[in-house]
């Protein structure tokens, strides 16, 4: 761990950390869902395909503006 | 919320015709109406998908800005801590991004598959907040220095950054050749619409939280 990341840590209260965290964890979650959707930053970290679904569809257009790759 | 509404206001009323032509396009190029797939939803269901995007987009920004707030502590104020976020976010989901994989409209094919695509994407807005953190300990590092000095030692890193992504992740390619036009038309949108997403979050989000800090005093 470098000297800066492990001056965040020290500055964060564990609680805090916790809390942080958990809003970093859905915030990521959301965000995948809008730029790969249907589990694919899942099917990715697992190495496998994904097939599009009804939300990869719905979300399509905010998908392109948002730059990230749809098919 | 300020940002989810700005932006949805722009895409609606500019982006979306852009989209829509490029949607046209595809569908004309289809070559026979037996061979092609139905869409699950009509064009005014999708800007209504539009909006549910925009606003998971926004809620999941801010939730990470938000989270990786309360990581830093009180290490600066919170509305300087909230626009340093901001550009973080804007540095690593949209220009280390976009170097290798620029914004493509629908019906635009791209050589490479979707997974290795994304894969791509990922590891860009990887390499992009690495850059961003370091960045960031090289701002605090040079405190005792002019201005200058820090804004060069905080530029370095980001170039870095760049340059890895260049070099390191491979750029996208075409099937074949878009309408030159469209294209353009639709990379303007795109980074328009992402330039107001997180202009109007920073400033939104940083106004907020001095407004609290001033009632805070009272």
């Amino acid at each position: 761990m470098t000297a800066a990341a492990a001056n965040v840590w020290t500055v964060a209260r564990a609680d805090d950390r916790v809390v942080g965290l958990m809003l970093i964890g859905v915030g990521v979650f959301l965000l995948s869902l809008v730029l790969f959707s249907d589990g694919a930053l899942i099917a990715l970290a697992l190495g496998v395909g994904s097939e599009p679904g009804p939300l990869h569809e719905l979300l399509h257009d905010g998908r392109h503006l948002r730059g990230a790759p749809c098919h | 919320m300020v940002a989810a509404i700005c932006v949805t206001v722009f895409d609606l009323s500019v982006s979306e015709r852009v989209v829509d032509r490029a949607v046209a396009r595809e569908h004309s190029a289809t070559a026979s109406p037996a061979l092609a797939v139905p869409e699950q939803f009509t064009r005014t269901e999708q800007r209504g998908g539009l909006v549910l995007a925009e606003l998971l987009y926004a809620a999941g920004v801010a939730l990470v800005v938000a989270g990786a707030a309360i990581l830093l502590g009180r290490t600066e104020s919170a509305p300087r801590r909230w626009l340093a976020l901001s550009a973080a976010g804007a540095w690593s989901l949209v220009v280390a991004p976009a170097l290798v994989l620029p914004p493509l409209p629908p019906g635009a094919t791209a050589a490479a598959s979707v997974d290795a695509r994304r894969a791509t994407f990922v590891a860009a807005a990887a390499i992009g907040l690495l850059g961003c953190a370091a960045a960031a300990w090289a701002w605090r590092r040079g405190g005792g220095r002019g201005m200058g000095v820090r804004v060069l030692a905080a530029a370095a890193p980001l170039a870095a950054s760049a340059l890895v992504v260049l070099a390191a992740l491979p750029a996208d390619r075409l099937v074949e050749p878009v309408d030159a036009s469209l294209l353009r038309d639709f990379r303007l949108a795109s980074l328009a619409s992402q330039g107001l997403f997180w202009v109007a979050c920073a400033a939104g989000g940083s106004y907020a939280l001095r407004r609290r800090g001033e009632e805070g005093r009272r």
